[in-house]
């Protein structure tokens, strides 16, 4: 009978935690999809905290603490009031590390770093001397982290590129032609999972258009 | 049915009961302290995925599925988490949450608000590092960007900065903590010279008018802290081409971004830009510099820093002014200057709370000055001239060597309260010899010691308690020199501060000479700041009251029995936006203040003050044109001259002339224009001080005879500059954009 009992309370076990691992999947490919549709500071902080719940809950997985940094830096850009800007830089820098201490080196984590450094700069432009070298050094670095191409580094690289001034490096040229490479690499680009990063092709097609038709 | 069958099944219901467990519904409200609700606030139960965040009206709801024990934890950025344990047990739990904001820089009230900061990209400050190279009538000198700020005097004709009616010795500008003996190059007399140290040293700049820190002391009216950088963002190499200078430097960020080194020379030659800018004095050597620095920075650990700084150089300048005594006869002055500083600073956190901050620093100076009487074919002369004109013929040796050591600890104490405790030692010789005979040296070993609290009563109301302790070999005294602060915070955007402290200086070499007994200068400092401040807008307003004691005074012998008073008030108001794309501001001071002093034999007013002093700074980039405009406007009343001289018969001294001097008027200008050259990031600078040519007296000379006084006017009226500064960053970006197209 022991024989017995023993298999089949490790099935048990199993089906508990595939349960919980279920429970993993399937709430952060919902909120993921929530992500994709949520164009307000409001939703955007509901989905950070939500993210951030599961981080904390999972303890080992790093996706929870980046979409958190991810959907905290969105909601830095979409603020009105630049006040509200560098306490949401903070708690979503916060986040990004627990994240790159769990997975180091990650070319998505250090993307999103540099949208923190990015939107930092939105609070107070004179901090653009030393925070925009900062910023588009950090898009470098992810670049090189994956070198398959990953399109939302490409696409901030392109970004930070269009908004330097040329005598900083900038160019409009550049960075359309970046933009364009993020695009086609869209195409490309299979993310590793279901729930790994795979956002910003609808927004990358949109930009692209506006730059250039401004051109 | 086999009982191992039955038995899973069992095991599969009870673990399915415990998925469909009994729900709890968790509600709530959470609110700031004045009652207003949070939106946006994080509520869950911690390791779960259970949780909400609150809506417009600060309610929160959720169901949890989880039983018994857990813990509830409310957090929201810049307010102190809210923490329960609770037990879950399918019920409805209501909890009302008062959320407390955690003290932070940004909404806090400023203990330091009456001096001017320009740093650290995190904080509100009034003025940001860019600010100290584009001011226009600036060049880049740390100290003259500083003069532009309320408190400051426009004195011409000297480098140093001169505060709140104190003479230009009683600023004294500290480097990673550490004072620095000579931070302006050496100069002829009446002749403006330049601060040693460029203002891309450093990350942090703080200018005290008063009522500076207990961390700091031998400064009777003002501090310049300046923090230098850290490890660079990059490898660099840059250069420098104008017609007055060249100098190049190399930046090095080693591999694993925890170490760099640096290295910087630099020649600077006058004698083309006097060929083509008449100066009035007669160059027979025009000012010429050799400077080399080197630098090395080593990240310890995540929180250690090991810095290093050395900079050499020498300096050499002649010129000839027609004698004030004797037109037809030349005063000849020559300077041969020799300066080594150097810093070494190490920081690490040696605890959750605790910080140390030690260094050392040795300060080198070599100045070898001639002084000789020509005739009209730049001869010597040295007979058939009365006895006091003999006197101007000389040589002049001074050597001055400056050692510090220092050790700080800082001592978080939750919030933003903090610790502050340590000491200081510098040891120091001056020595000087007249027609390499007469020598004398003065050495000194001092010591201090001093704690300091900066404490947060709450959000709104802080106070700073400091107290420094000094003692002096060389005086053979002791001082002891407390000073606080209290600053409160009415409203979201204005506090009020009030600081008072008492400040001491030993009296400077060339008094001490003559008598070792006399005791540390003293000025105690009574400040009132109003601060209205918001993202883009400052306005501030300061009254002060300075007392000033036991100064150097020529009676029958050097005593100590002067004293004065300096009192006034400033205002300073910036806004970057009323006009769209100009930033600008305007400052007033209005200085009362008189002195009985050195040979003055009653209290006059001294002839480095002016009462009233304005400036207006104005900067616009305009971004199409990848240019900076700078203007500035600096406008002080006349300063006082006097001609005092010995009365032998009465034993004292007497004021025989004594008038006001022309307004002081500068106008300057400057563009700088970014442009890539080559692979190179090039800014193109140019730029022009008094622009509108405007006469500019800064005193008067009276000769031995008493007979017509002379002006004391700068070489030339006008600095014309124009130079051109380029890096090459040697960080891969351009090529990684290249490679990923």
């Amino acid at each position: 009978m022991k024989k017995i009992i023993l298999p089949l309370i490790a099935v048990v076990f199993s089906i508990f935690s595939f349960g919980q691992s279920a429970r993993y999947n399937d709430v952060m490919k919902t909120s993921i999809a929530k992500m994709d549709s949520t164009w307000t500071t409001d939703g955007l902080m509901q989905l950070a905290n939500t993210f951030e719940r599961i981080g904390n809950a999972e303890k080992t997985e790093w996706l929870p603490f980046y979409y958190a940094g991810y959907c905290l830096v969105m909601n830095a850009y979409m603020q009105k009031d630049v006040s509200k800007i560098d306490p949401l830089c903070d708690k979503a820098d916060e986040n990004l590390s627990k994240a790159a201490a769990l997975q180091s080196n990650n070319s998505e984590i250090t993307t999103v770093q540099g949208m923190v450094l990015t939107a930092r700069m939105q609070a107070d432009m004179s901090r653009g001397m030393t925070l925009g070298p900062k910023s588009s050094g950090m898009f470098q670095a992810a670049l090189s982290q994956q070198p398959t191409g990953n399109p939302r580094a490409m696409m901030n690289m392109a970004q930070s590129l269009f908004y330097t001034p040329e005598a900083f490096g900038g160019s409009k040229s550049k960075a359309i032609e970046m933009m364009e490479k993020s695009l086609a690499s869209y195409d490309t680009f299979k993310p590793e999972s279901m729930l790994h990063p795979n956002w910003g092709k609808a927004y990358v097609e949109k930009i692209l258009g506006e730059w250039k038709a401004s051109k | 049915m086999k009982p191992h069958t039955l038995l899973f099944i069992l095991l599969l219901s009870f673990a399915a009961g415990q998925l469909a467990a009994q729900t709890t519904l968790l509600t709530g409200k959470v609110t700031d302290i004045r009652k207003r609700p949070m939106q946006g606030v994080s509520v869950s139960l911690t390791d779960t995925y259970d949780g909400a965040t609150t809506d417009s009206t600060g309610a929160f709801r959720f169901l949890s599925t989880e039983i018994g024990k857990q813990k509830l934890l409310v957090s929201f950025t810049g307010f102190a988490p809210w923490e329960t344990e609770l037990e879950l047990k399918a019920d409805t739990i209501f909890y009302e949450i008062v959320l407390k904001e955690l003290p932070n820089e940004l909404t806090a009230v400023v203990i330091t608000a009456g001096s001017f900061e320009a740093g650290d990209v995190k904080r509100a400050t009034v003025l940001k590092p860019l600010d100290i190279v584009t001011t226009a009538s600036a060049n880049a000198d740390v100290a003259a960007a500083m003069r532009t700020l309320p408190g400051t005097q426009q004195v011409g004709e000297s480098a140093e900065l001169f505060v709140r009616g104190g003479e230009g010795y009683e600023t004294r500008q500290f480097i990673d903590g550490m004072v620095v003996a000579n931070p302006f190059f050496s100069s002829a007399p009446n002749i403006a010279s330049r601060g040693r140290f460029s203002p891309f040293l450093f990350k942090g700049t703080v200018f005290s008018t008063g009522g500076y820190s207990a961390l700091y002391g031998q400064a009777l009216s003002s501090a310049l802290v300046l923090e230098s950088i850290d490890l660079p963002d990059r490898s660099e190499a840059s250069a420098s081409i104008s017609p007055l200078f060249v100098g190049g430097q190399y930046q090095h960020l080693g591999k694993t971004k925890r170490s760099s080194w640096g290295v910087n020379a630099g020649y600077t030659n006058l004698a083309l830009y006097f060929a083509l800018v008449p100066q009035k004095p007669d160059y027979f050597r025009s000012p010429e510099v050799w400077n080399a620095d080197a630098n090395f920075r080593i990240k310890t650990s995540a929180s250690g820093m090991i810095k290093f700084f050395a900079s050499y150089n020498v300096n050499k300048l002649g010129l000839r002014n027609p004698d004030i005594d004797m037109p037809a006869l030349k005063n000849a002055f020559g300077l041969n200057s020799g300066n080594l500083y150097t810093n070494v600073s190490y920081r690490e956190r040696l605890g959750n709370r605790l910080m140390l901050k030690t260094g050392a620093s040795i300060s080198l100076n070599n100045d070898h000055i001639k002084q000789e009487l020509q005739d009209s074919a730049d001869q010597p002369v040295t007979d058939g001239i009365p006895d006091y004109m003999k006197l101007k013929t000389y040589e002049l040796n001074n050597r001055s060597m400056l050692f510090q050591v220092r050790a700080m600890l800082d001592y978080k104490l939750g919030g933003l309260s903090a610790l502050r405790f340590g000491a200081e030692y510098w040891h120091s010789k001056d020595s000087s010899m007249f027609n390499k005979k007469f020598p004398t040296t003065l050495a000194d070993n001092y010591s201090a010691v001093f704690a300091e609290g900066d404490i947060y009563i709450t959000q709104a109301l802080a106070f700073r308690a400091g107290l420094r302790a000094e003692y002096s070999d060389l005086l053979a005294r002791p001082n002891l020199a407390p000073r606080t602060s209290l600053a409160y915070k009415f409203s979201k955007k204005a506090q009020v501060s009030a600081d008072y402290g008492i400040f001491y200086q030993k009296p400077i070499s060339q008094y001490l000479v003559f008598n070792k007994e006399l005791p540390f200068m003293r000025a105690d400092h009574f400040i009132l700041t109003y601060q209205l401040m918001d993202a883009f807008t400052t306005f501030r307003a300061q009254v002060f009251h300075k007392e000033y004691k036991q100064l150097p005074r020529f009676d029958a012998d050097t005593s100590a029995g002067g004293s004065g008073f300096a009192r006034g008030f400033e205002l300073f108001w910036r806004d970057k936006k009323t006009f769209k794309n100009f930033d600008y501001w305007i400052t007033y001071s209005w200085l009362d203040t008189k002195r009985e002093y050195l040979n003055f034999p009653y209290a006059m007013q001294p002839s480095f003050a002016a009462n009233h002093t304005a400036n207006l700074v104005v900067k616009r980039f305009f971004t199409k044109l990848n240019t900076q405009f700078n203007m500035n406007y600096q406008f002080a009343t006349g300063r006082p001259y006097y001609n005092i001289r010995w009365n032998m018969d009465e034993g004292d001294f007497n004021v025989l002339d004594e008038g006001k001097t022309i307004p002081y008027n500068s106008m300057s200008l400057s563009v700088n224009y970014l442009k890539n050259i080559g692979k190179a990031f090039g800014v193109l600078v140019f730029s022009v001080t008094n622009v509108l040519n405007s006469k500019q007296v800064f005193g008067y000379q009276f000769p031995h005879n008493n007979g017509e006084k002379v002006a004391i006017v700068p070489p030339a009226r006008q600095f014309f500059f124009a130079g051109i500064f380029l890096s090459w960053g040697t960080d891969r970006t351009q090529d990684a954009i290249n490679n990923n197209l």
